[in-house]
Protein backbone atom coordinates (compact mmCIF):
# COMPACT_ATOMS: atom_id res chain seq x y z
CA UNK A 1 0.00 0.00 0.00
CA UNK A 2 1.11 3.45 -1.23
CA UNK A 3 2.93 5.34 1.91
CA UNK A 4 2.09 9.15 2.13
CA UNK A 5 4.02 10.11 4.57
CA UNK A 6 6.57 12.07 2.49
CA UNK A 7 3.74 13.92 0.63
CA UNK A 8 2.09 15.01 3.53
CA UNK A 9 5.43 16.14 5.39
CA UNK A 10 5.71 18.14 2.66
CA UNK A 11 2.20 19.81 2.72
CA UNK A 12 3.17 20.31 7.07
CA UNK A 13 6.31 21.99 6.58
CA UNK A 14 5.09 23.94 3.75
CA UNK A 15 7.29 22.54 1.53
CA UNK A 16 4.78 21.29 -1.46
CA UNK A 17 5.61 22.19 -5.03
CA UNK A 18 2.18 23.22 -6.59
CA UNK A 19 1.90 20.09 -8.99
CA UNK A 20 2.67 18.13 -5.70
CA UNK A 21 -0.09 19.29 -4.42
CA UNK A 22 -2.51 19.54 -7.18
CA UNK A 23 -1.23 15.56 -7.72
CA UNK A 24 -2.16 15.05 -4.04
CA UNK A 25 -5.52 16.96 -4.20
CA UNK A 26 -6.31 14.42 -7.28
CA UNK A 27 -5.67 11.27 -4.64
CA UNK A 28 -8.01 13.34 -2.18
CA UNK A 29 -10.63 13.38 -4.21
CA UNK A 30 -10.33 9.70 -5.05
CA UNK A 31 -10.97 9.00 -1.58
CA UNK A 32 -14.14 11.31 -1.42
CA UNK A 33 -15.28 9.22 -4.44
CA UNK A 34 -14.23 5.83 -2.34
CA UNK A 35 -16.17 7.43 0.61
CA UNK A 36 -19.10 7.93 -0.64
CA UNK A 37 -19.74 5.33 -2.73
CA UNK A 38 -18.55 2.38 -0.09
CA UNK A 39 -19.49 3.56 3.14
CA UNK A 40 -22.60 6.63 1.64
CA UNK A 41 -24.78 6.33 -0.78
CA UNK A 42 -25.69 7.66 -4.21
CA UNK A 43 -28.28 9.70 -2.76
CA UNK A 44 -25.82 11.15 -0.43
CA UNK A 45 -23.36 11.99 -2.99
CA UNK A 46 -25.95 13.49 -5.22
CA UNK A 47 -26.90 15.84 -1.95
CA UNK A 48 -23.01 17.00 -2.31
CA UNK A 49 -23.55 18.04 -6.07
CA UNK A 50 -26.37 19.87 -5.43
CA UNK A 51 -25.12 21.68 -2.50
CA UNK A 52 -21.70 22.14 -3.71
CA UNK A 53 -21.96 21.86 -7.51
CA UNK A 54 -19.76 20.15 -10.03
CA UNK A 55 -16.52 20.67 -7.83
CA UNK A 56 -18.14 19.60 -5.08
CA UNK A 57 -15.07 16.46 -4.81
CA UNK A 58 -12.72 19.55 -4.64
CA UNK A 59 -14.36 21.45 -2.39
CA UNK A 60 -14.14 18.28 0.12
CA UNK A 61 -10.51 17.33 -0.95
CA UNK A 62 -9.91 21.15 0.65
CA UNK A 63 -11.52 20.44 3.95
CA UNK A 64 -9.24 17.06 4.01
CA UNK A 65 -6.51 18.96 3.46
CA UNK A 66 -7.42 21.56 6.32
CA UNK A 67 -8.28 18.50 8.59
CA UNK A 68 -4.71 17.20 7.90
CA UNK A 69 -3.28 20.50 9.10
CA UNK A 70 -5.34 20.71 11.64
CA UNK A 71 -4.04 16.96 13.28
CA UNK A 72 -0.25 18.48 12.49
CA UNK A 73 1.20 16.32 15.16
CA UNK A 74 -0.46 13.11 14.78
CA UNK A 75 0.42 12.36 11.42
CA UNK A 76 3.66 13.48 11.73
CA UNK A 77 4.77 11.17 14.00
CA UNK A 78 2.75 8.23 12.13
CA UNK A 79 5.99 6.34 10.53
CA UNK A 80 3.60 5.23 7.48
CA UNK A 81 0.59 7.05 6.39
CA UNK A 82 -1.60 4.54 4.12
CA UNK A 83 -4.65 5.64 2.56
CA UNK A 84 -7.04 4.18 5.14
CA UNK A 85 -6.18 7.40 7.71
CA UNK A 86 -6.98 9.60 4.81
CA UNK A 87 -10.15 7.37 3.74
CA UNK A 88 -11.34 7.63 7.82
CA UNK A 89 -11.10 11.22 7.84
CA UNK A 90 -12.92 11.84 4.56
CA UNK A 91 -15.55 9.97 5.90
CA UNK A 92 -16.07 12.18 9.09
CA UNK A 93 -16.02 15.32 7.08
CA UNK A 94 -19.08 13.70 5.16
CA UNK A 95 -20.57 12.77 8.12
CA UNK A 96 -20.06 16.47 9.63
CA UNK A 97 -21.81 18.11 6.09
CA UNK A 98 -24.94 15.40 6.24
CA UNK A 99 -25.42 16.73 10.05
CA UNK A 100 -25.20 20.28 9.18
CA UNK A 101 -27.58 19.86 6.13
CA UNK A 102 -24.43 21.33 4.11
CA UNK A 103 -24.56 24.45 5.35
CA UNK A 104 -21.67 25.82 5.58
CA UNK A 105 -21.09 25.63 9.68
CA UNK A 106 -18.62 28.74 10.11
CA UNK A 107 -16.68 30.79 8.12
CA UNK A 108 -13.46 30.53 5.82
CA UNK A 109 -11.31 29.64 8.42
CA UNK A 110 -7.45 30.74 7.83
CA UNK A 111 -5.41 27.37 8.41
CA UNK A 112 -2.98 29.81 10.56
CA UNK A 113 -6.14 30.32 12.84
CA UNK A 114 -5.63 26.28 13.82
CA UNK A 115 -3.07 27.30 16.71
CA UNK A 116 -5.45 29.77 17.84
CA UNK A 117 -7.09 26.36 19.52
CA UNK A 118 -4.43 25.77 21.36
CA UNK A 119 -4.12 28.73 23.38
CA UNK A 120 -4.70 29.45 26.91
CA UNK A 121 -7.10 32.24 27.35
CA UNK A 122 -8.71 31.92 24.19
CA UNK A 123 -11.51 29.77 25.14
CA UNK A 124 -13.38 27.91 22.56
CA UNK A 125 -16.87 27.44 23.86
CA UNK A 126 -18.32 24.16 22.73
CA UNK A 127 -21.45 23.02 22.75
CA UNK A 128 -24.00 19.58 22.32
CA UNK A 129 -26.12 19.80 19.22
CA UNK A 130 -29.57 20.08 20.17
CA UNK A 131 -31.81 19.30 16.75
CA UNK A 132 -30.33 17.08 14.57
CA UNK A 133 -30.55 16.79 10.58
CA UNK A 134 -33.24 14.44 9.72
CA UNK A 135 -31.22 13.51 6.81
CA UNK A 136 -28.25 12.63 8.93
CA UNK A 137 -30.68 11.05 11.50
CA UNK A 138 -32.35 8.99 8.77
CA UNK A 139 -29.17 7.82 8.00
CA UNK A 140 -27.92 6.70 10.89
CA UNK A 141 -30.69 4.65 11.63
CA UNK A 142 -30.53 3.07 8.13
CA UNK A 143 -27.21 2.33 8.95
CA UNK A 144 -28.05 0.39 11.87
CA UNK A 145 -31.48 -1.02 10.70
CA UNK A 146 -29.14 -2.73 7.78
CA UNK A 147 -26.88 -4.06 9.82
CA UNK A 148 -29.71 -5.69 11.72
CA UNK A 149 -31.60 -7.01 8.87
CA UNK A 150 -28.21 -8.92 7.63
CA UNK A 151 -27.55 -9.66 10.79
CA UNK A 152 -31.10 -11.72 10.82
CA UNK A 153 -30.46 -12.84 7.56
CA UNK A 154 -27.29 -14.51 8.86
CA UNK A 155 -28.64 -15.83 11.80
CA UNK A 156 -32.29 -17.25 11.00
CA UNK A 157 -32.69 -19.89 8.37
CA UNK A 158 -34.51 -20.49 5.23
CA UNK A 159 -37.67 -21.12 6.50
CA UNK A 160 -37.24 -19.51 9.72
CA UNK A 161 -37.25 -16.26 7.20
CA UNK A 162 -40.44 -17.33 5.18
CA UNK A 163 -42.06 -17.54 8.60
CA UNK A 164 -41.08 -13.72 9.28
CA UNK A 165 -42.02 -12.64 6.10
CA UNK A 166 -45.50 -14.77 6.32
CA UNK A 167 -46.19 -12.97 10.01
CA UNK A 168 -45.16 -9.34 8.76
CA UNK A 169 -47.32 -9.94 5.66
CA UNK A 170 -50.14 -10.98 7.94
CA UNK A 171 -49.83 -8.01 10.34
CA UNK A 172 -49.49 -5.24 7.57
CA UNK A 173 -52.10 -6.68 5.49
CA UNK A 174 -55.51 -7.42 7.09
CA UNK A 175 -56.97 -10.05 4.78
CA UNK A 176 -54.20 -13.06 3.89
CA UNK A 177 -54.79 -15.11 1.56
CA UNK A 178 -53.31 -18.16 2.42
CA UNK A 179 -55.78 -21.56 3.03
CA UNK A 180 -56.37 -22.19 7.16
CA UNK A 181 -54.21 -25.25 7.30
CA UNK A 182 -51.30 -23.64 5.60
CA UNK A 183 -52.17 -20.83 7.91
CA UNK A 184 -51.67 -22.81 11.40
CA UNK A 185 -48.80 -24.22 10.15
CA UNK A 186 -47.28 -20.76 10.22
CA UNK A 187 -48.49 -19.85 12.90
CA UNK A 188 -46.59 -22.83 14.61
CA UNK A 189 -43.69 -21.74 13.48
CA UNK A 190 -44.00 -18.54 14.18
CA UNK A 191 -44.37 -19.32 17.81
CA UNK A 192 -41.38 -21.38 17.26
CA UNK A 193 -39.41 -18.34 15.77
CA UNK A 194 -40.54 -15.74 18.14
CA UNK A 195 -37.79 -16.43 21.32
CA UNK A 196 -34.79 -16.74 19.06
CA UNK A 197 -36.06 -13.63 16.79
CA UNK A 198 -36.52 -12.14 20.84
CA UNK A 199 -32.83 -12.73 21.37
CA UNK A 200 -31.52 -11.66 17.79
CA UNK A 201 -33.60 -7.99 18.71
CA UNK A 202 -32.39 -7.54 22.08
CA UNK A 203 -28.56 -7.97 21.37
CA UNK A 204 -29.23 -4.93 18.20
CA UNK A 205 -30.43 -2.59 20.28
CA UNK A 206 -33.10 0.25 17.84
CA UNK A 207 -34.04 2.24 20.51
CA UNK A 208 -36.08 5.34 18.93
CA UNK A 209 -36.78 2.93 15.58
CA UNK A 210 -40.26 2.69 14.40
CA UNK A 211 -41.75 -0.41 14.17
CA UNK A 212 -42.41 0.42 10.49
CA UNK A 213 -39.06 1.73 9.76
CA UNK A 214 -37.81 -2.28 10.47
CA UNK A 215 -41.05 -3.80 8.81
CA UNK A 216 -40.16 -1.83 5.56
CA UNK A 217 -36.24 -2.77 6.01
CA UNK A 218 -37.19 -6.88 6.31
CA UNK A 219 -39.38 -6.56 3.54
CA UNK A 220 -37.48 -4.82 1.10
CA UNK A 221 -34.14 -6.92 1.57
CA UNK A 222 -35.48 -10.47 2.69
CA UNK A 223 -39.26 -10.69 2.43
CA UNK A 224 -39.31 -9.28 -1.58
CA UNK A 225 -36.47 -11.33 -2.63
CA UNK A 226 -38.24 -14.69 -1.09
CA UNK A 227 -41.45 -13.67 -3.23
CA UNK B 1 -17.74 -8.76 4.09
CA UNK B 2 -21.47 -8.51 3.81
CA UNK B 3 -22.34 -6.86 1.02
CA UNK B 4 -24.05 -3.24 2.03
CA UNK B 5 -23.42 -3.22 5.56
CA UNK B 6 -21.71 0.07 5.84
CA UNK B 7 -21.49 -0.63 10.14
CA UNK B 8 -19.58 -3.98 8.95
CA UNK B 9 -17.05 -1.65 6.70
CA UNK B 10 -16.75 1.16 8.91
CA UNK B 11 -15.36 -1.60 11.73
CA UNK B 12 -13.60 -3.37 9.01
CA UNK B 13 -11.91 -0.12 8.42
CA UNK B 14 -11.49 0.91 12.25
CA UNK B 15 -9.47 -2.32 12.64
CA UNK B 16 -7.31 -2.01 10.09
CA UNK B 17 -6.13 1.20 11.43
CA UNK B 18 -5.52 0.10 15.22
CA UNK B 19 -3.44 -2.25 16.32
CA UNK B 20 -3.90 -4.17 19.46
CA UNK B 21 -2.39 -1.54 21.59
CA UNK B 22 -2.77 2.08 21.22
CA UNK B 23 -0.21 4.05 19.50
CA UNK B 24 -0.24 7.82 21.40
CA UNK B 25 2.09 10.81 20.95
CA UNK B 26 3.22 13.41 23.17
CA UNK B 27 1.90 16.70 22.20
CA UNK B 28 4.26 20.00 21.57
CA UNK B 29 1.92 22.83 23.35
CA UNK B 30 1.39 21.39 27.06
CA UNK B 31 -1.69 23.09 28.43
CA UNK B 32 -2.90 21.87 31.87
CA UNK B 33 -6.20 19.52 32.04
CA UNK B 34 -9.37 21.65 33.76
CA UNK B 35 -12.93 20.07 34.62
CA UNK B 36 -15.05 20.60 31.58
CA UNK B 37 -12.94 20.91 28.61
CA UNK B 38 -13.03 18.59 25.91
CA UNK B 39 -9.18 17.34 24.60
CA UNK B 40 -8.54 15.14 22.17
CA UNK B 41 -5.81 12.16 22.55
CA UNK B 42 -2.74 12.44 20.26
CA UNK B 43 -3.42 9.27 18.53
CA UNK B 44 -4.84 8.24 14.49
CA UNK B 45 -7.80 7.98 14.38
CA UNK B 46 -8.23 10.27 17.50
CA UNK B 47 -10.27 9.82 20.53
CA UNK B 48 -11.41 12.59 22.53
CA UNK B 49 -12.36 12.91 26.58
CA UNK B 50 -14.90 15.11 28.16
CA UNK B 51 -13.84 15.86 31.71
CA UNK B 52 -16.58 15.69 33.85
CA UNK B 53 -15.36 15.16 37.00
CA UNK B 54 -12.13 16.15 39.44
CA UNK B 55 -10.85 13.77 42.07
CA UNK B 56 -8.10 15.51 43.84
CA UNK B 57 -6.27 15.18 46.93
CA UNK B 58 -3.46 18.25 47.85
CA UNK B 59 -2.00 18.21 44.74
CA UNK B 60 -2.57 15.37 43.01
CA UNK B 61 -5.21 14.84 40.45
CA UNK B 62 -7.45 12.49 38.73
CA UNK B 63 -10.01 13.24 35.81
CA UNK B 64 -13.48 11.44 35.04
CA UNK B 65 -13.00 11.48 31.24
CA UNK B 66 -16.29 10.28 28.84
CA UNK B 67 -14.77 8.95 25.62
CA UNK B 68 -16.05 10.82 22.37
CA UNK B 69 -15.02 9.61 19.17
CA UNK B 70 -15.16 10.16 14.93
CA UNK B 71 -16.44 6.95 14.31
CA UNK B 72 -20.14 8.17 13.52
CA UNK B 73 -22.08 5.59 12.63
CA UNK B 74 -20.23 2.77 15.34
CA UNK B 75 -20.57 5.14 17.80
CA UNK B 76 -23.88 6.27 16.89
CA UNK B 77 -27.06 4.14 19.12
CA UNK B 78 -29.79 6.35 18.69
CA UNK B 79 -31.39 9.75 18.61
CA UNK B 80 -30.36 10.62 22.11
CA UNK B 81 -26.20 10.21 21.60
CA UNK B 82 -24.79 13.66 22.12
CA UNK B 83 -23.12 14.67 18.74
CA UNK B 84 -20.55 17.53 18.80
CA UNK B 85 -19.79 19.57 15.80
CA UNK B 86 -16.18 21.10 15.61
CA UNK B 87 -16.87 23.26 12.53
CA UNK B 88 -13.14 24.85 12.93
CA UNK B 89 -11.68 21.53 12.73
CA UNK B 90 -13.70 20.03 10.57
CA UNK B 91 -14.82 17.49 12.60
CA UNK B 92 -18.11 15.40 13.96
CA UNK B 93 -17.72 13.47 17.28
CA UNK B 94 -20.39 11.01 19.02
CA UNK B 95 -20.49 10.66 22.31
CA UNK B 96 -19.94 6.82 23.76
CA UNK B 97 -21.83 5.09 26.52
CA UNK B 98 -18.56 5.12 28.61
CA UNK B 99 -15.71 6.51 30.40
CA UNK B 100 -12.64 6.36 31.90
CA UNK B 101 -9.92 8.08 34.72
CA UNK B 102 -7.17 9.57 33.71
CA UNK B 103 -4.20 11.34 35.63
CA UNK B 104 -4.05 15.04 35.22
CA UNK B 105 -0.14 13.74 33.71
CA UNK B 106 -1.40 11.67 31.09
CA UNK B 107 -3.44 14.49 29.62
CA UNK B 108 -1.19 17.05 30.08
CA UNK B 109 1.57 15.42 27.51
CA UNK B 110 -0.77 13.11 25.05
CA UNK B 111 -3.79 15.60 24.90
CA UNK B 112 -4.56 18.80 23.07
CA UNK B 113 -7.08 21.08 24.76
CA UNK B 114 -10.06 21.93 21.85
CA UNK B 115 -12.31 23.57 24.08
CA UNK B 116 -14.98 24.09 27.01
CA UNK B 117 -18.39 22.65 27.28
CA UNK B 118 -20.87 24.36 29.35
CA UNK B 119 -22.24 22.64 32.72
CA UNK B 120 -25.85 21.97 31.09
CA UNK B 121 -23.62 19.90 28.63
CA UNK B 122 -21.22 18.20 30.86
CA UNK B 123 -24.45 16.88 32.60
CA UNK B 124 -26.11 15.70 29.36
CA UNK B 125 -22.65 13.72 28.49
CA UNK B 126 -22.74 12.19 31.65
CA UNK B 127 -26.19 11.43 31.93
CA UNK B 128 -25.92 9.68 28.46
CA UNK B 129 -22.74 7.24 29.48
CA UNK B 130 -24.64 6.30 32.72
CA UNK B 131 -27.95 5.62 31.13
CA UNK B 132 -27.45 4.12 27.79
CA UNK B 133 -26.56 0.50 27.75
CA UNK B 134 -23.76 -0.98 25.40
CA UNK B 135 -25.40 -3.02 23.01
CA UNK B 136 -24.61 -6.28 21.88
CA UNK B 137 -23.89 -6.15 18.07
CA UNK B 138 -21.58 -4.96 16.25
CA UNK B 139 -21.38 -1.32 17.59
CA UNK B 140 -20.60 -2.84 21.23
CA UNK B 141 -17.97 -4.71 19.97
CA UNK B 142 -16.59 -1.43 18.51
CA UNK B 143 -17.07 0.33 22.15
CA UNK B 144 -15.26 -2.80 24.13
CA UNK B 145 -12.69 -2.74 21.51
CA UNK B 146 -11.74 1.26 22.43
CA UNK B 147 -12.49 0.11 26.08
CA UNK B 148 -10.15 -2.33 26.07
CA UNK B 149 -7.62 -0.21 24.01
CA UNK B 150 -8.28 2.76 26.62
CA UNK B 151 -7.82 0.12 29.76
CA UNK B 152 -4.54 0.43 30.70
CA UNK B 153 -4.57 4.14 30.62
CA UNK B 154 -7.54 3.98 33.18
CA UNK B 155 -5.54 1.23 35.47
CA UNK B 156 -2.63 3.00 34.74
CA UNK B 157 -3.96 6.16 35.86
CA UNK B 158 -5.83 4.83 39.01
CA UNK B 159 -2.70 3.55 40.11
CA UNK B 160 -0.64 6.57 39.78
CA UNK B 161 -3.28 8.73 41.59
CA UNK B 162 -2.82 5.52 44.32
CA UNK B 163 0.85 5.56 44.41
CA UNK B 164 0.98 9.65 45.00
CA UNK B 165 -1.89 9.13 47.86
CA UNK B 166 1.21 6.79 49.12
CA UNK B 167 3.58 9.20 48.90
CA UNK B 168 1.35 10.78 52.29
CA UNK B 169 2.42 7.39 54.08
CA UNK B 170 -0.81 6.96 56.21
CA UNK B 171 -1.06 4.47 58.44
CA UNK B 172 -3.62 2.16 57.52
CA UNK B 173 -6.38 0.34 59.56
CA UNK B 174 -5.67 -3.17 58.93
CA UNK B 175 -8.65 -5.96 59.62
CA UNK B 176 -8.67 -9.72 58.90
CA UNK B 177 -11.66 -10.88 57.11
CA UNK B 178 -13.30 -13.93 58.83
CA UNK B 179 -12.50 -17.69 57.25
CA UNK B 180 -16.21 -17.78 57.01
CA UNK B 181 -16.63 -15.02 55.09
CA UNK B 182 -13.86 -15.58 53.38
CA UNK B 183 -15.20 -19.18 52.37
CA UNK B 184 -18.52 -17.55 51.55
CA UNK B 185 -17.42 -15.47 48.76
CA UNK B 186 -14.93 -18.40 47.37
CA UNK B 187 -17.88 -20.31 46.92
CA UNK B 188 -20.15 -17.86 45.75
CA UNK B 189 -20.65 -16.69 41.91
CA UNK B 190 -17.59 -14.29 42.03
CA UNK B 191 -15.81 -17.62 41.97
CA UNK B 192 -16.93 -18.00 38.32
CA UNK B 193 -16.99 -14.73 37.54
CA UNK B 194 -14.62 -13.07 35.38
CA UNK B 195 -15.22 -10.24 33.33
CA UNK B 196 -13.99 -8.78 29.56
CA UNK B 197 -11.38 -7.05 30.78
CA UNK B 198 -9.81 -7.96 34.33
CA UNK B 199 -8.47 -5.64 36.74
CA UNK B 200 -7.87 -5.26 40.37
CA UNK B 201 -8.43 -1.95 41.01
CA UNK B 202 -11.76 0.07 41.27
CA UNK B 203 -12.93 3.35 41.57
CA UNK B 204 -16.25 3.26 43.23
CA UNK B 205 -18.98 6.15 43.71
CA UNK B 206 -16.84 7.26 47.35
CA UNK B 207 -13.68 5.29 47.25
CA UNK B 208 -10.69 3.43 45.68
CA UNK B 209 -10.03 0.14 45.79
CA UNK B 210 -6.99 -2.29 45.02
CA UNK B 211 -6.55 -6.09 45.00
CA UNK B 212 -2.64 -6.67 45.44
CA UNK B 213 -1.59 -10.33 45.57
CA UNK B 214 0.93 -10.56 48.21
CA UNK B 215 2.79 -13.89 48.04
CA UNK B 216 3.36 -14.12 52.26
CA UNK B 217 0.01 -13.39 53.18
CA UNK B 218 -2.36 -14.05 50.17
CA UNK B 219 -4.21 -11.50 48.32
CA UNK B 220 -5.18 -7.67 50.36
CA UNK B 221 -7.56 -5.51 49.45
CA UNK B 222 -6.57 -1.92 49.88
CA UNK B 223 -9.43 0.94 50.52
CA UNK B 224 -8.68 4.59 50.46
CA UNK B 225 -11.89 6.46 51.19
CA UNK B 226 -13.16 10.31 51.17
CA UNK B 227 -11.52 12.81 54.08
CA UNK B 228 -14.34 13.99 54.88
CA UNK B 229 -16.06 10.30 56.23
CA UNK B 230 -12.79 10.91 58.95
CA UNK B 231 -14.26 10.16 62.23
CA UNK B 232 -18.08 8.96 61.07
CA UNK B 233 -19.25 5.74 61.37
CA UNK B 234 -19.09 4.01 58.45
CA UNK B 235 -20.21 0.48 57.05
CA UNK B 236 -18.35 -1.76 53.76
CA UNK B 237 -19.91 -4.10 52.77
CA UNK B 238 -20.06 -6.62 49.23
CA UNK B 239 -23.10 -7.84 48.36
CA UNK B 240 -24.81 -6.91 52.10
CA UNK B 241 -21.97 -9.23 54.29
CA UNK B 242 -19.97 -7.08 56.08
CA UNK B 243 -16.88 -6.39 55.94
CA UNK B 244 -16.22 -3.25 58.76
CA UNK B 245 -18.54 -0.86 60.51
CA UNK B 246 -17.46 1.44 62.67
CA UNK B 247 -15.46 4.60 63.24
CA UNK B 248 -13.60 5.69 60.73
CA UNK B 249 -9.90 6.92 62.17
CA UNK B 250 -7.84 7.09 58.63
CA UNK B 251 -8.40 6.87 55.15
CA UNK B 252 -6.81 4.10 54.33
CA UNK B 253 -8.08 0.31 55.23
CA UNK B 254 -6.71 -2.88 54.64
CA UNK B 255 -8.62 -6.42 54.44
CA UNK B 256 -6.19 -9.36 54.64
CA UNK B 257 -7.73 -13.05 54.97
CA UNK B 258 -9.88 -11.80 52.03
CA UNK B 259 -11.12 -14.38 48.95
CA UNK B 260 -8.84 -16.03 46.95
CA UNK B 261 -10.55 -15.39 43.12
CA UNK B 262 -9.48 -15.65 39.77
CA UNK B 263 -10.92 -12.18 38.91
CA UNK B 264 -11.60 -9.58 40.97
CA UNK B 265 -13.67 -6.99 39.03
CA UNK B 266 -17.01 -8.31 39.84
CA UNK B 267 -16.20 -8.45 43.77
CA UNK B 268 -15.00 -5.05 43.62
CA UNK B 269 -17.62 -3.56 41.98
CA UNK B 270 -19.88 -5.23 44.70
CA UNK B 271 -18.10 -2.94 47.32
CA UNK B 272 -20.60 -0.52 49.07
CA UNK B 273 -19.27 2.17 51.38
CA UNK B 274 -21.83 4.38 53.56
CA UNK B 275 -22.13 6.40 56.12
CA UNK B 276 -23.99 4.59 59.09
CA UNK B 277 -26.61 6.41 60.13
Amino acid sequence: MRDYKQIIEKLLNNQISSKEYQTFLNVLKRIFKQALKVHFTTNIEKLFHKYFGPDYLEVLASELIFKIVSKKESFLNLSFINKKYLLTTAINIIYLYLSSEFKLVEKEVNLDDLSLTQEEGKEQEIKVEGLLSPKFVNFLEDSALNHLVLSLKEKLTKRELETLCWYLDKAYKQNPKELKAIADALYKRWERLKPKLRRILEEEVLKGTSADKLFYAIKSEICDKYS
Amino acid sequence: MRKKDRLQREWELYKSLRGKELQIFSVSTKIPPKLNELRELCTLPPIYFALTEELSFDQVKLYKALVLTEEIGLGWLNPETPIIKLPRLKTLLVALPFWVYLDENFLLNHTNKLGVLNEDDIHRLEGYAERVQIPQDIRGKYIRFLMKLLSPYNTESILTYLEKLEEYQFVPSVFTISDDLKNYYENSHYAYAKAASSKNVHKGKNFFAIVEKIPEIGPKLTLYLPQDYLGQKITIKVENKVLFEGPLETIKLEFTNIPELPDYTSWLEAIDVEISV
